[in-house]
């Protein structure tokens, strides 16, 4: 569903790489995290893939179109939701939710049941009234899901989608993430927060520096440590130091 | 602390007058240095505009024995602009300002956060204060009026006065503002009708001053006493400077210093609870009505005009033109074309009036068209929302449509309400207009808004700022007044080499009209293709990326 050939992103001629010939492949019914620190290359990643953000060399295809030559054609299958939704605080809820369902095409019933679903589900229809702009951090980015969703994406790109959510909220989206990718959808999206991604995806990439350090299956990643152990080894490589603190010890 | 917090704020307006925005590098010293010399010719500029318009009134005054009244009246004259210019600032810097709750969470007085943004504020009046009591002084000296050391003493010192007073003001009506909006659902039309009502203020002050000196041959008492009462800390101020009177000048001084500790005072001692009371409007619940759609283009329009409607800065800023429009058709109707009664006689001497009438009404509304800059700042309107159009399946063309369309659909009615304005007044006037002038006046005018609509799009998607932290910011900034200066290019150039060359060699002002027109229409159209081209896209694909 959205494949990443040795994709690379310099932001000036003669800048450092913010990404580094990465290569990710995410198939159709697969959650995949994408996990690194702040600056790592993450957004500017996931900016790329939904052509937001030109690249500088690689590929990114969606669904076998590519980003670049097919960006309509892409944009209409997927669907992205930034860490910080900055949405048109000038419209209320609906409006907004309404002028998505108009940009993708949505039947003006499909919209109607689609809000009706997932706004419930988020708890934000009593306020879909009220202009955005009278929306917390959480209730927005509530809104940015709702209104992700409302065309039937088959690639959902969430940028930290976790950030600003109550616990309810929080749940009830992981039990979408899953739902939609056993019914054949994909999800890539980031997130600092380990132990979401180690329960909830079936594949991570751990990134540092726009390089990628490790990819696959959660399990061959993490192998019989925990997803923490494994990514603060391999980005900050405290283990690391520690057996070299222990080797240290015993050559004294 | 307090010098911590002025600097910042400093450090924050000099960065806004040089263009520099977050994430950039701050302001160089060069580009400072051309800032300071900028404010030094605009202050100089000041200086020979206030000689060249005042000179006669100042040099009246002298012979008149009343040279206070000079100054008395400059100063009425800055309270007044300085109002204008820095109310909304004071709202929106002092009591509205994003940072204020870190601030007040950080080991801060409240006293000296409000002493930094009043000192922001106290800044910007200074500015004003520099240009017009130091214009009026220049204007006074030459004049034939003369300062004394004393006088030259007193002069800078209420320079330094004068605006306490503005920033009390401001502080005063710019908290009241934020104290009656707070409490509303729906701002918007309150903010404009302040703006509207200042603005007409402004208008009104300034003629009311014009009433007053003409009252001044005749009734010269009564405007004497108003200085005497109401008017007195004026007085003091005209009498301190034109007669170097040090007790007038610590009069002046009081009314100046005292009202504003008492503004200060009180202020900071209710600053948490005013920059943190909640608006206690209720929420409506939403109930779910039937949706209904529309096209991409459609809804895009909408949306920029949602914007638009939900802004009274925008409102105000970029669309102060469609009130001209209309205004200006309708003051033609109800007092008679004295504008236009001129412009025929200076460019037609003699000839066809009741055709010159309506062509020439027809540029005059064109030029007034350029004072709408709906779409010139609609792009850069978008700023930290460009994510949501760039993820979208949206072309670049269906996009810049609906900038030039929402701009368009408000102008266009207006242009025409104003044509038929026009042609009603010609029309009572006994003027039996030809075929040709009545196209001009419909065409031309929806010509030229169309031009501005456009060229507004295309300027604005190559040279706009994309990073503007409001659209306030975006409304005042330099490209909503470019494409207005295109249009007095593309409408003045046509009849300007119609009065110096065309006219003589026989060419009708009816065809000259109709010339404009289509020179304009074509120019429309290749606007147009551009916005659906390849070229267009591009810059689009690239927009806000740098």
């Amino acid at each position: 569903m959205l494949q990443i050939n040795h994709y690379t992103k310099q932001y000036s001629a003669n800048g450092p790489k913010a990404v580094d010939d990465l290569s990710l492949h995410i198939r159709p019914g697969e959650i995949y995290g994408f996990l690194g620190h702040n600056g790592a290359g993450k957004t500017t990643t996931i900016k790329a893939c939904c052509g937001i953000l030109d690249f500088t060399e690689g590929e990114i295809l969606i669904n076998g179109m590519s980003i670049k030559k097919q960006p309509l054609a892409c944009k209409k299958i997927m669907a992205y939701i930034p860490d910080n939704p900055d949405l048109y605080e000038f419209m209320s809820g609906i409006r907004y939710l309404n002028f998505v369902g108009d940009v993708y095409g949505v039947p003006t019933d499909v919209r109607e049941k689609h809000i009706a679903e997932y706004a419930a589900d988020m708890g934000i229809t009593d306020a879909l009234g009220e202009k955005v702009a009278s929306y917390s951090h959480g209730m927005k980015q509530k809104l940015a899901i709702v209104s992700a969703l409302m065309h039937e994406p088959k690639l959902l790109i969430m940028d930290e989608p976790f950030v600003g959510l109550d616990p309810k909220a929080a749940f009830i989206l992981k039990q979408f993430m899953r739902k939609y990718c056993d019914n054949g959808g994909a999800i890539f999206f980031s997130t600092h927060v380990l132990d979401v991604a180690e329960k909830l995806c079936d594949k991570i990439a751990i990134i540092k520096g726009g390089k990628l350090l490790a990819d696959g299956d959660i399990e061959t990643v993490k192998g019989d440590d925990s997803l923490e152990e494994v990514f603060l080894e391999l980005v900050d490589d405290i283990k690391v130091e520690d057996e070299a603190a222990q080797a240290g010890e015993k050559h004294a | 602390m307090l010098k911590i917090l002025l600097k910042n704020r400093f450090l924050a307006l000099v960065d806004q007058f040089t263009g520099q925005s977050k994430g950039k590098k701050a302001a160089s010293i060069g580009a400072k240095a051309v800032m300071v010399i900028l404010g030094i010719l605009v202050i100089v500029g000041v200086f020979f505009l206030m000689n060249a318009l005042l000179g006669n009134m100042c040099a009246a005054f002298i012979q008149g024995g009343v040279a206070w009244l000079f100054f008395a009246f400059v100063a009425i004259f800055e309270v007044i602009i300085s109002l204008l210019l820095t109310l909304f600032y004071a709202q929106g810097a002092v009591f509205e300002a994003k940072d204020n709750e870190l601030l007040l969470s950080m080991p801060i007085p409240p006293s000296a956060i409000l002493a930094s943004r009043m000192g922001t504020l106290y800044f910007l009046n200074l500015f004003i204060s520099l240009a017009t009591l130091g214009g009026a002084g220049y204007t006074f000296v030459n004049n034939g009026g003369t300062l004394g050391t004393a006088s030259i003493l007193i002069l800078a010192l209420c320079i330094l006065l004068l605006p306490l007073f503005c920033t009390m003001l401001s502080c005063l009506v710019g908290w009241l503002v934020s104290f009656i909006t707070r409490h509303m659902r729906n701002k918007t039309p309150i903010q404009l009708a302040l703006y509207l009502i200042g603005f007409g203020a402004f208008y009104f002050g300034m003629q009311n001053i014009n009433e007053k000196l003409k009252a001044l041959q005749t009734d010269p008492e009564g405007l004497l006493q108003a200085f005497r009462t109401w008017l007195y800390p004026f007085q003091s101020l005209g009498r301190a400077v034109a007669e170097g009177n040090f007790l007038q000048m610590l009069i002046f001084a009081a009314c100046c210093i005292i009202p504003f500790s008492i503004v200060y005072y009180i202020l900071s001692a209710s600053f948490i609870s005013i920059v943190t009371a909640r608006s206690s409007a209720k929420k409506a619940t939403y109930e779910a009505t039937e949706l209904k759609g529309s096209s991409v283009v459609s809804a895009l329009t909408k949306k920029d005009l949602t914007r638009f409607f939900n802004s009274s800065s925008y409102m105000f800023n970029a669309g102060l033109g469609l009130l001209y429009t209309i205004g200006m058709a309708l003051l033609a109707l109800i007092n008679g074309d004295s504008i236009t009664k001129g412009l025929v006689d200076q460019a037609t001497g003699t000839g066809d009036v009741g055709a010159a009438m309506n062509v020439i009404n027809a540029f005059l509304l064109s030029l007034v068209a350029g004072v709408t800059s709906i779409s010139a700042v609609s792009l850069s309107a978008e700023a930290k929302n460009l994510w949501i159009l760039k993820s979208m399946p949206v072309r670049a063309k269906e996009v810049l449509t609906a900038k030039f369309m929402s701009h368009f659909v408000l102008a266009g009615p207006a242009s025409i309400l104003a044509s038929i304005l026009y042609l009603i007044s010609s029309l009572t006037r006994g003027v039996s207009p030809d075929a040709l002038s009545i196209a001009v006046l419909f065409l031309l005018p929806l010509a030229a808004n169309l031009f501005c609509a456009l060229s507004g799009v295309v300027f604005n998607l190559f040279y706009g700022k994309m990073d503007y932290p409001n659209i306030t910011k975006a409304t005042k900034s330099a490209a909503s007044i470019v494409p207005m200066l295109i249009l007095l290019v593309v409408i003045g150039l046509p009849g300007a080499i119609w009065i110096m060359a065309l006219k003589d060699a026989g060419l009708s002002i009816q065809l000259m009209g109709i010339i404009t027109t289509v020179f304009v229409v074509i120019l429309d159209a290749l606007m147009y293709v551009f916005l659906g081209s390849a070229a267009a896209q591009k810059r689009w694909d690239v927009l806000g990326n740098q």
